[in-house]
């Protein structure tokens, strides 16, 4: 018990605010979930105050409200570290007049992520892998040189990290972690940076009871947030259910193509690539997300590999539970319900998930 | 920094007509690494974006790479490659990409070659690659189809093809054409017209999709092995390097990891439509 006691550290919301001046002076941007008018993104962090720490989201399928409130809890908006790391939109190159290319430069400056959730934590581990050889990617993940992280002790109603295994803690490929609990923030670290960067706030040690509670609070948390059966049981489900055509004609009927789900997704990455042509003759390359919900994925010239809707949508969850771990290790949905509460009809994956599995699970 | 995207500018030094809207653009560029039989280049064409095709044939010339390319008009950058392109041209290129056919391995093996219409482009480099290379491999058979006899590929190169030692080419086309003596039908009823060793045969396959699952099927009641069976698969390919994920068969890549995979490695995804 002695050991773990010393992985531990507490304080208020006054330390919070020194954490975050020490990480500012760490690096040139901080960045993070980012108040912005009435809503939410993810961008650089100029001070505490622009931290959505005051503001609580209800979450459900189909519907996101925030409200301000001292007493608040937020979880996430729509805006994951995908935003900063792997742009929505992004120059490749130039070709001019005289077909000169000019490529793109991109931005190089140090960056910490601050105050983002486990689960978008994961999503970057899943990103750094399908996206290895990725410049544009690489050239700002290169850069993240800490990250903080904010456990989540009240999870929203969509939330299901506790079934992935991505949440509400944090395990690794963090510097430092918090947890907002009702007498205090308990701190953690997950490197040494971190725990140079703690040493120096004026942090106080940790009882057996502060812990505890924290404890006690996390994994009520990740009760709340287990609902479905483990990700190895999901993977063979969906395996055998690939050539059920109209179980999934099914569980995609409400669905209307938006790709939504796929924007809001963090590890949803795929690209289309566009050209902007100006009035000089100059073309601009540029580069965009593009959503397997979308009518044109899997159109070529002269067929189309996925005519159907359907297929489309069981793209979406195969590859997040199938062909992720295929490709990657690991599972590629980090359980931050985002597609559940940015559908606009409210399609519920953890039922899609849980109908497969009671049809097709062993 | 984001090398692997840009292209570089070569020109178009030599344009063949092949076939209705169907040409070869044999494109000069300097610094292009030397393809292996079956991988594919990117080429792009400024405001309207890139295609990805296979690479039909390539020699250095000095220094400057000549990459020939069979392309036919079937979507917006391939007209405009048509309509516009002629010698001269400036044309971006990258590459090359994927993986190709597995000719090393099968050394030794009878090789058998099913092509349709389009499809013999990719193909094409191994017919050149076992003409070079004639005592690494056994009997080569190749059998193409097209819609029309105007409609084959190459055909300046037939004699060539035939001269190969120890070969067989039959033909075929979809309906009876004026002065055809060939077989008419779809290019996989001449599977069943060949003489195959099935322990000794490699078989490399590229057409439409359906033709290429029908001659898989065909070939495995054969008996040949389902992974000494070679498809060369199309999907929406953007990048050509397995970050833009729109190709995606399955768990698989078919721009990193094919465009060539063995039947064995895609029979269950090819079964399941839209998958």
């Amino acid at each position: 018990m002695a050991a773990q006691l010393t992985k531990y550290f507490k304080g208020g919301l006054g330390d919070l605010r020194a954490l975050f001046d020490a990480v500012k002076n760490y690096v040139s941007v901080v960045v993070g979930y980012r108040v912005s008018g009435d809503a939410v993104g993810f961008g650089p962090v100029e001070s505490l105050e622009s931290l959505p720490l005051g503001l609580e989201d209800s979450q459900a399928p189909g519907a996101y409200r925030l409200s301000r409130g001292s007493s608040g809890f937020f979880r996430h908006s729509h805006a994951s570290p995908k935003y900063w790391l792997h742009l929505p939109v992004q120059e490749v190159f130039t070709v001019l007049e005289d077909y000169a290319v000019d490529i793109a430069r991109y931005d190089t400056y140090s960056a910490a992520l601050f105050g983002i959730k486990p689960c978008d934590l994961v999503s970057m581990e899943v990103l750094d892998r399908i996206l290895k050889n990725d410049d544009s990617y690489w050239s700002r993940r290169s850069k993240i040189e800490l990250v903080v992280v904010e456990e989540c002790t009240v999870p929203g109603a969509t939330c299901f990290c506790g079934s992935i295994g991505t949440g509400p803690s944090a395990s690794t490929g963090f510097d430092i972690a918090y947890a907002r609990l009702s007498n205090g923030i308990i701190f953690k670290y997950g490197s040494e940076k971190g725990l140079r960067i703690l040493e120096k706030l004026e942090l106080t040690e940790v009882s057996e009871e502060d812990v505890a509670e924290y404890e006690r609070a996390i994994a009520r948390a990740g009760e709340l947030t287990r609902y479905l059966p483990p990700p190895s049981e999901i993977s063979k489900s969906l395996e055998r259910s690939v050539s059920d055509t109209s179980f999934w004609k099914e569980v995609s009927s409400r669905c209307v193509g938006c790709t939504n789900c796929n924007m809001v997704c963090p590890t949803c990455f795929c690209t289309e690539f566009v050209d902007q042509i100006e009035p000089s003759g100059r073309a601009k390359r540029v580069r965009q997300w593009f959503g397997c919900l979308s009518h044109t994925y899997g159109q070529v010239a002269g067929t189309h590999y996925r005519p159907e809707l359907y297929m489309r949508y069981r793209h979406f969850v195969l590859h997040k539970f199938l062909f992720y771990p295929k490709q990657v290790g690991l599972v590629g949905c980090v359980g931050c319900g985002r597609c559940i509460t940015w559908c606009p009809v409210g399609i519920d994956l953890r039922e899609v998930v849980s109908k497969v599995v009671s049809r097709y699970g062993s | 920094m984001g090398a692997r995207l840009i292209p570089k500018v070569g020109r178009v030094v030599r344009v063949v007509e092949e076939a209705p809207l169907v040409r070869t653009y044999h494109i000069r560029v300097e610094d292009l690494a030397e393809p292996q039989p079956g991988q594919f280049n990117v080429l792009y064409v400024k405001g309207f974006g890139e295609v990805v095709i296979s690479i039909s044939n390539f020699r250095y010339e000095g220094a400057s790479a000549i990459a020939e390319h069979t392309v036919r008009t079937v979507g917006a950058v391939t007209s405009y490659i048509q309509t516009a392109l002629n010698v001269g041209s400036p044309i971006g290129i990258r590459g090359p990409y994927g993986r190709g056919w597995p000719l090393k391995e099968f050394e030794g093996l009878d090789v058998l070659v099913v092509g349709g219409g389009i499809g013999l482009a990719p193909l094409r480099p191994i017919l050149k690659h076992i003409s070079r290379y004639r005592d690494r491999y056994g009997r080569l058979m190749l059998l193409y189809g097209a819609r029309r006899p105007v409609d084959m590929l190459y055909k300046y190169e037939y004699g060539e093809y035939r001269a190969i030692p120890n070969s067989t080419m039959l033909f075929s086309i979809d309906m009876p054409y004026i002065g055809w003596s060939d077989y008419v039908g779809f290019v996989t009823d001449l599977i069943d017209r060949v003489s195959l060793d099935p322990e000794a045969t490699v078989a490399y396959v590229c057409g439409p999709e359906v033709m290429m699952k029908v001659a898989a099927s065909k070939l495995v009641k054969r008996g040949l092995r389902e992974d000494r069976i070679f498809l060369s698969l199309e999907r929406r390919c953007r990048c050509g390097i397995g970050v833009c994920g729109t190709c995606q068969l399955g768990h698989l890549f078919v721009c990193k990891d094919g465009p060539v995979f063995s039947y064995q490695e895609v029979k269950d995804y090819l079964a399941v439509g839209g998958l």
